[in-house]
């Protein structure tokens, strides 16, 4: 006789039997083990059965026993029930207006910032998509030894480019590519411009959308193509084609006509550039064919996928030419690098033609992005949850008549899937007319989605939909379907939103929402400290003008002191706040890197340093200019000396004598601190840059009278005088940019969550109205009423503060310290300004409802219906 | 034939249903197995070997009465078929037949 309280066999292996095995061969199976199992029990005791259990059940999972699915269970009509599930999906969306809008608007707007940091990354990585032969076109780089390290080049000794295309039949096209910066004249205007000098096969090689002319215009060493931005700016309403522009190459003017013009360049493109030349031009100064120390991108085009099996084997004989050629600089080794996989490789390519892509700016816009689109999803969540509490009914009679929880679940991601594709496509109407065209001006960006060029978009678009279809609809698929019919029609079964997964996402968002205002204000705050900060001598009342050469400088100095209202000029060869030189120094045997003004004795003086200690240079003396130098503050503490300073400096073996201390100014913008300054006085002539001090309130009248005086004296360069006010303006406006990007981002966050908030609580005082009712007979008052809804929210709140401050100030300093080197930190205030504006919105989200609870008439909302 | 040639163990489990008559189902052959033989086979291989039994047409099953150890659960009882009781006359022919060429034991170890 088995024991009084027998014990049952293993559950989970019980279990796993019954998940394994066949329906039909479960039951004597099942029996013959249990019944063994209860046998040895009573022989062998209850560790031993336990075990052979187990083992039984292991040993009888076969092929045959185990449960498969069979023809039978297939045969749905699957069109019919999924039209269905849309049909009905559909219903429910316009039947519940206001909770679907907030759910697809906060997802459109989501996605929207998700495009757009997906088309700024993209543009990133993916560099050079759009050209059709992408996959054909390799750089050739090069490696040779620097200090003792073996380095890839991205250039390669430009002759090499005629003897590829002379000895390998392989290659299609090879071009040769050199950039830079000239002055071009059109129209008796001067404009400096972003131009590249290529070879004719450049267009064969690089698809390019030519608007006007022909794209074989580079054919013609004396025709150039030029952007359509470009053209505009030239001959604004003329047809440019045709016209003749005039560019200064190497000092020398040279006429040539436009002879096409393409589209603007996008932000995917290989390279950036605003007008191409022949290399011919340049050709006649510098000979690219025949110098060997010269040296240029070179990019070739293979016939055939298979066919640069050849070329790679020939690269070694074009090591062993170059080298008979250029014995000066010896090539280790030539490659071909592959045109797409350039940016992955920027950082180990040295001069190549990717740009490292800087991280910083993608990591924030890709955590923006994150940000809204969890937002965005939490609400779906919430929301959709409560919204099911209308269609539990439907619930129960799909489970009535048999339908199977999976089925159910398939349903809800269906309809799911509607709300989701309507948000996509929203989504991208948004960023197209208006994220991204902000973002473009802000960021200086050409960005663009461009459906018909652009594979990786529909992935993205693909990927996107199936990534928030699963996560914003999972859950409340399988938390609805996990209803029983019999909860549901006994009443029982009651939706309750104060179900912890929701306070937990609510809370989430309050995080996320407190955290993207902490970084609002603090932009903002640290903004505004910048721009009233004291720059360290006095820049107002300056123009600053670039001069070419030494022959203008005298005649414009010589002109401007006549004129009455200036008070000085003054010479240098740098230019405080934008371009600076550095160079080594040495005192002792202690070295160390120093920016390093060289200008004219008077220059300290006009530019309006302060002196600290000693004196400031006294051009009478001619040991000044010689041998002595100004430091700042910075320099004297690196150091750690005391003025007077009985040392001397070394810079480049000269031997120089610190004769003053000047207080320290900002010689470069925000973005940089403050690094040991040095300054040294040289002799009055053929400086780059002249600085204008003029008489109080005349600085604008002057600077255009300046720059008329200049147009008289110069006419191939062009003219970059500017007020030294205005030095930092560009810097400004880009901090303006990425202030403006925070607070949007901030404002986008307290929406969405304002949002997900409003229609949480709208569906929620719906559920309530009878409870509500019941209380105002009593004599609740309003004050009580809003307790019940407005206590736990401020409760998550509380929490979300608490989390978010302590997140925010950290991850918001960290940004911070990161672009900026001024900054008052995470402070005080505007943790303080964030928490309480939070709270402003939710109580004025909260109270919006709140109205319809004290509108409503308990006879109204009690009347059985 | 072919088809009538089996294995040891299948043969070992014909002959158990064989003796079991109606009470044969996958634990009372495991039992029956053991106490008469000694050896002791895993469950599952009884159940793989009675299935093969009964594709091979020697065996006949029918789903028999509940036990309260098996948790009211039916078995699987198998009969010996006619073809089955054939196989077990052909092999105990064909063995005796086989035995009775052997030579008697000489102990002679003078070879």
């Amino acid at each position: 006789m088995k024991s009084q309280k027998p014990t049952s066999p293993p559950r989970w292996a019980d279990r796993l039997l019954e998940f394994y095995c066949n329906p039909r061969l479960l039951e004597q199976i099942q029996g013959d083990v249990h019944e063994l199992y209860y046998w040895r029990l009573s022989e062998k005791g209850e560790k031993q059965a336990k075990w052979a259990f187990w083992w039984d059940i292991i040993r009888f999972f076969r092929w045959r026993n185990i449960k498969r699915s069979t023809t039978q269970q297939q045969q749905f009509n699957s069109t019919g029930m999924l039209k269905n599930y849309f049909k009905i999906g559909w219903r429910n969306l316009l039947k519940q207006k206001q909770p679907s809008l907030i759910n697809i608007l906060g997802l459109a707007i989501a996605i929207a910032c998700c495009i757009v940091a997906y088309l700024f990354i993209e543009g990133n990585w993916l560099k050079g998509m759009y050209h059709e032969n992408k996959d054909h076109i390799y750089m050739i780089t090069h490696t040779a030894t620097e200090n003792d390290e073996v380095t890839q080049f991205g250039y390669l000794s430009s002759p090499l480019a005629n003897v590829i295309k002379e000895n390998f039949p392989s290659v299609k096209y090879v071009s040769r590519i050199n950039n830079a910066r000239v002055v071009v004249n059109c129209k008796n205007e001067n404009f400096s411009q972003f131009v590249q000098y290529v070879d004719s096969q450049y267009m064969d090689m690089f698809t390019y959308n030519v608007l006007y002319g022909s794209a074989q215009a580079l054919d013609d060493p004396n025709q150039v193509i030029v952007t359509e931005s470009v053209a505009q700016k030239f001959f604004r309403d003329e047809f440019p084609v045709g016209e003749e522009i005039r560019v200064y190459i190497n000092g020398e003017a040279k006429a040539v006509t436009i002879g096409a013009v393409m589209e603007d360049l996008s932000n995917v493109a290989m390279f950036n550039f605003d007008i191409l030349l022949n290399n011919q031009l340049l050709n006649s100064t510098t000979s690219l064919d025949e110098n060997w120390e010269k040296s240029s991108w070179t990019f070739l085009q293979i016939e055939e996928e298979g066919s640069s099996v050849e070329l790679l084997a020939g690269l070694k004989r074009l090591v062993d030419i170059h080298n008979e050629m250029d014995q000066d600089n010896k090539y280790l080794g030539i490659q071909l690098e592959p045109m797409m996989g350039l940016s992955r490789m920027a950082e180990q390519i040295e001069g190549g033609a990717a740009n490292g892509a800087n991280l910083a700016p993608q990591i924030v816009l890709a955590a923006i992005g994150i940000f809204m689109l969890t937002l965005a999803i939490f609400n779906y969540i919430n929301i959709a949850i409560l919204m099911a509490t209308k269609r539990v009914k439907e619930i129960g009679v799909r489970k009535a008549i048999g339908v199977k929880r999976s089925q159910l679940v398939f349903q809800f991601l269906t309809e799911n899937l509607i709300t989701c594709l309507i948000s996509i496509t929203l989504g991208v109407l948004i960023a197209i007319t208006l994220f991204i065209p902000w973002f473009n001006d802000m960021a200086t960006t050409n960005l663009k989605v461009d459906l018909l060029n652009d594979p990786y978009i529909y992935l993205f678009f693909g990927g996107l939909l199936v990534f928030i279809t699963l996560a914003s609809g999972a859950y409340p698929a399988f938390y609805i379907s996990s209803f029983k019919p019999v909860d549901i029609f006994s009443g029982k079964q009651r939706m309750s939103s104060k179900s912890v997964f929701t306070s937990v996402l609510l809370t989430f968002q309050f995080v996320l929402a407190i955290i993207t205002i902490i970084s609002g204000i603090a932009f903002v705050q640290t903004n505004n400290i910048n721009h009233n900060r004291d720059w360290g001598y006095d820049n107002s009342s300056k123009i600053v003008v670039n001069l070419p050469s030494d022959k203008e400088y005298k005649e414009i100095k010589n002109e401007l002191l006549q004129q009455s209202q200036v008070l000085g000029t003054a010479g240098s060869m740098d230019l405080v706040g934008r371009n600076i030189s550095e160079t080594t120094v040495k005192i002792g045997e202690e070295e160390m890197e120093v920016d390093f003004i060289r200008a004219t004795a008077n220059y300290p003086d006009i530019m309006g340093f302060r002196l600290s200690e000693g004196r400031l240079f006294n051009s009478a003396m001619a040991t000044d200019i010689t041998n002595s130098i100004i430091v700042n503050r910075t320099f004297m503490d690196w150091y750690n000396l005391e003025f007077p300073v009985e040392q001397t400096v070394t810079i480049d073996s000269n031997e120089m004598n610190i004769i003053g201390i000047v207080e320290d100014f900002h010689a470069e913008n925000f973005a940089f601190s403050i690094n040991p300054v040095v300054i040294s006085a040289l002799p009055d002539s053929n400086m780059h840059y002249l600085t204008i001090k003029v008489a109080e309130d005349q600085t604008e009248v002057m600077a255009t009278f300046v720059k008329e005086l200049w147009h008289e004296k110069v006419d191939n360069d062009i003219y970059n005088g500017i007020v030294q006010a205005e030095m930092f303006d560009m810097y400004f406006f880009e901090m303006k940019g990425l202030r403006n990007t925070m607070l949007f981002t901030a404002t986008l966050a307290v929406i969405l969550s304002a949002m997900g908030l409003f229609g949480l609580v709208s569906l929620n005082i719906n559920n309530k109205m009878k409870d509500f009712g019941i209380r105002k007979i009593l004599g609740a008052t309003m004050f009580q009423l809003s307790k019940i809804i407005v206590k736990r929210i401020v409760i998550l709140w509380a929490i979300g503060c608490l989390i978010g401050g302590l997140l925010g100030s950290m991850a918001i300093g960290a940004l911070l310290d990161s672009v900026y080197s001024f900054h008052s930190g995470v402070g005080a205030l505007p943790l303080f300004f964030a928490i309480s504006f939070l709270l402003i919105v939710i109580l004025l989200t909260v109270s919006m409802q709140l109205v319809k609870v004290k509108n409503s008439n308990p006879v109204d909302t009690l009347r059985i219906e | 034939m072919k088809g009538n040639h089996i294995g040891e163990l299948e043969e070992l489990i014909l002959l158990t249903v064989g003796i079991l008559q109606t009470e044969a189902y996958g634990v009372a052959v495991l039992k029956e197995l053991s106490d008469q033989t000694g050896r002791s086979v895993n469950i599952s291989a009884i159940h793989a070997v009675l299935n093969r039994l009964e594709e091979k047409g020697f065996l006949n099953s029918q789903m028999g009465g509940a036990t309260n150890e098996r948790g009211g659960r039916r078995k699987r009882v198998y009969t010996l078929s006619a073809s089955g009781r054939s196989v077990v006359d052909e092999m105990k022919a064909m063995r005796d037949k086989l035995y009775s060429q052997l030579p008697p034991l000489s102990y002679n170890f003078s070879v």
